[in-house]
């Protein structure tokens, strides 16, 4: 598209040299993204080897035996998984859900109502993106424990239950819609309420899914706070139980296990992004603030 | 007519009043777990404790002055800022590098491109506690991927010289990614005509870069950067998993040394008083942070 302006001298040499350069180009990047995901392949391969074959030629990559289904089985010998399963779900989702809930009516005021401060306000709620719930576990842990949901589901997602991601995705999508429209809908009598329901929810979908998925990634993913809070069995998410396992087993060199309890945890997440790669890279893009 | 005005009063009131009701709930959790533990910390970090226990006597900045007479909170101080500055530099370094070399792989839809925007991606997919046990299997002395890769037989994680080096490289792996989609969201959203003028001018290559991306990205650069250094020094979790701010403290950041103030040695008077620090520091960059966004949106008008 852009070769047949001007530079007609030396057009067709330069061709050939950009579209060499665009091919090294590929080369080179694809060749990093496989450097970035050797980690994840050595943990793959490790989980599919019998727990001796470890110990052989560390590059040696391929393994002998497959024996992913006994190293499965003596995962969950060694902890609950599956329980930790249900907590996972229930935290994740039961954060999603709640942080939406508060964050929809919180972000349309912020973005189509006008009132007094509401601009400091906003910024005031933006806070919550630097200073997240691990940097203020210590007094946080005091007030949980006051209020007895140590070693809760509750306790380990009550800090989250504001969410400045929410607030801030939703905020924009909000703000896109036009102006004539909210009128209209307020001539036609309609409550703000109403039209928040109605009209703004399903117009911000897009938004909705977004931080959904942002928000299932991280609380999946995070360690220390849940860590902190999950004491026992009752509580623990399944990053906790990994963290704990391999607490307790670094010594034993239990190398096939662990790494077969770490592909019990990411799994999910990791499947849910081989399907839906373009809908998590954009998830993730919105979040740089514009 | 008197309930007609009555309610005509009432329904003024609500319009004015309502914003105030959506943003409330919301408000209420963010003051309780957010903006109260601020206050709370500072508050408590003039007392002293017994254990988690309430109460315990004022003794002013009693627990400052212990926090800094301590040599190992300034080794803490100092571990904090090399591991927040070198995770930085690299994972946003390395993250703006790609996303410009893959940028303009977009910009022209080579192929391959859905490749390795997601293979940059995916680590920062990971959770927390799997990426320690990775990091932990691939330094492995013996039969790590490694030192079998290198040829030599360092002891990583439980050597006080690479501790920290193992856990940045793994931060900086797991981060990585993220930045790089930032960068590549601020990249897609610079005009192609820009580019095309460029080239139709006869601008190479390396100085495009200089004059157009550069300083079209420097509000992106910052942003990614501010949040890059606060998400570090708030992330505690490979510290946690894979050397227990140890050895000889060569991993004992921050948020660490604070854990293990008042859940191991039940000193929570010191380690509310280093909660405290930590949160101003914070403060500092939720300022910046503002200051940034404002000058952002004059930019962009």
């Amino acid at each position: 598209m852009k070769d047949d302006r001007g530079q007609g001298s030396h057009c067709g040499r330069s061709k050939r040299v950009r579209r060499l350069l665009g091919v090294t180009k590929v080369l080179v990047l694809t060749l990093l993204a496989i450097v970035f995901l050797i980690p994840i392949i050595w943990m793959g391969l490790t989980s599919l080897k019998a727990p001796n074959e470890v110990f052989e030629n560390p590059l040696g990559l391929l393994p002998r035996s497959f024996s992913f289904i006994e190293n499965v089985k003596e995962v969950l010998t060694r902890a609950p998984f599956g329980h930790y399963y249900v907590n996972t779900v229930i935290i994740t989702g039961g954060l999603a859900i709640i942080q939406l809930s508060l964050s929809i009516p919180a972000a349309y005021a912020f973005g189509c109502l006008q009132f007094k401060g509401r601009d400091v306000l906003f910024l005031i709620f933006l806070t919550r993106f630097l200073i997240v719930p691990a940097a203020v576990f210590l007094p946080n842990y005091l007030t949980v424990s006051r209020l007895h949901l140590v070693d809760t589901r509750l306790g380990v997602m009550l800090p989250y239950f504001a969410s400045a991601m929410a607030v801030f995705l939703l905020r924009q999508a909000f703000r896109q819609i036009p102006r004539e429209l909210i009128d209209a809908a307020k001539v036609d009598g309609a409550s703000n309420l109403r039209f928040l329901w109605c009209i703004g929810v399903p117009l911000i979908k897009p938004a909705i899914f977004a931080f959904v998925i942002i928000s299932l990634v991280y609380h999946w993913n995070e360690f220390f706070w849940p860590f902190l809070v999950g004491q026992t069995v009752h509580a623990r998410t399944l990053s906790v139980g990994l963290g704990r396992l391999g607490l307790q087993s670094q010594s034993g060199a239990e190398w096939v296990l662990t790494m077969t309890a770490s592909i019990i945890v990411s799994l999910p997440i990791m499947v849910a992004f081989v399907f839906f790669q373009r809908q998590f890279v954009r998830s993730f893009m919105r979040t740089g603030l514009k | 007519m008197t309930r007609k005005t009555g309610e005509f009063r009432f329904r003024r009131v609500f319009t004015i009043v309502s914003p105030y009701l959506y943003i409330l709930p919301g408000f209420f959790f963010l003051a309780f777990f957010t903006f109260y533990p601020i206050i709370f910390s500072g508050y408590s970090s003039l007392f002293s404790w017994l254990g988690a226990a309430t109460g315990g006597k004022y003794v002013g900045l009693e627990n400052y002055k212990y926090l800094f007479s301590d040599p190992n909170f300034a080794k803490s101080l100092l571990v904090t800022v090399r591991y927040v500055i070198i995770t930085g530099v690299g994972s946003v370094g390395l993250g703006f590098l790609l996303a410009v070399l893959s940028g303009e792989a977009v910009k022209k839809r080579l192929r391959g491109q859905g490749f390795f925007n997601s293979g940059f991606f995916f680590p920062y997919l990971v959770p927390w506690a799997a990426t320690a046990m990775i990091w932990l299997w691939l330094f492995h002395p013996l039969h790590g991927f490694v030192n079998a890769l290198l040829g030599t037989d360092i002891d990583w994680v439980r050597s006080s010289n690479t501790a920290l080096s193992a856990v940045i490289i793994g931060m900086i792996w797991k981060m990585t990614g993220y930045y790089f989609i930032l960068f590549l969201a601020g990249i897609q959203q610079i005009p192609m005509d820009y580019y095309e003028a460029a080239e139709i001018d006869g601008i190479r290559r390396h100085q495009r870069l200089i004059h157009i991306t550069i300083p079209l990205l420097t509000p992106t650069i910052f942003f990614v950067g501010l949040i890059a250094i606060v998400s570090t020094l708030e992330a505690v979790d490979l510290v946690y998993i894979m050397t227990q701010g140890g050895p000889a403290r060569a991993t004992n950041v921050l948020i660490y040394f604070i854990y293990e103030r008042a859940f191991e040695y039940r000193f929570w008077g010191e380690a509310f008083a280093a909660s405290t620090i930590l949160l101003i520091a914070l403060l500092v960059f939720v300022v910046i942070y503002f200051l940034l966004l404002e000058r952002k949106v004059h930019y962009e008008r």
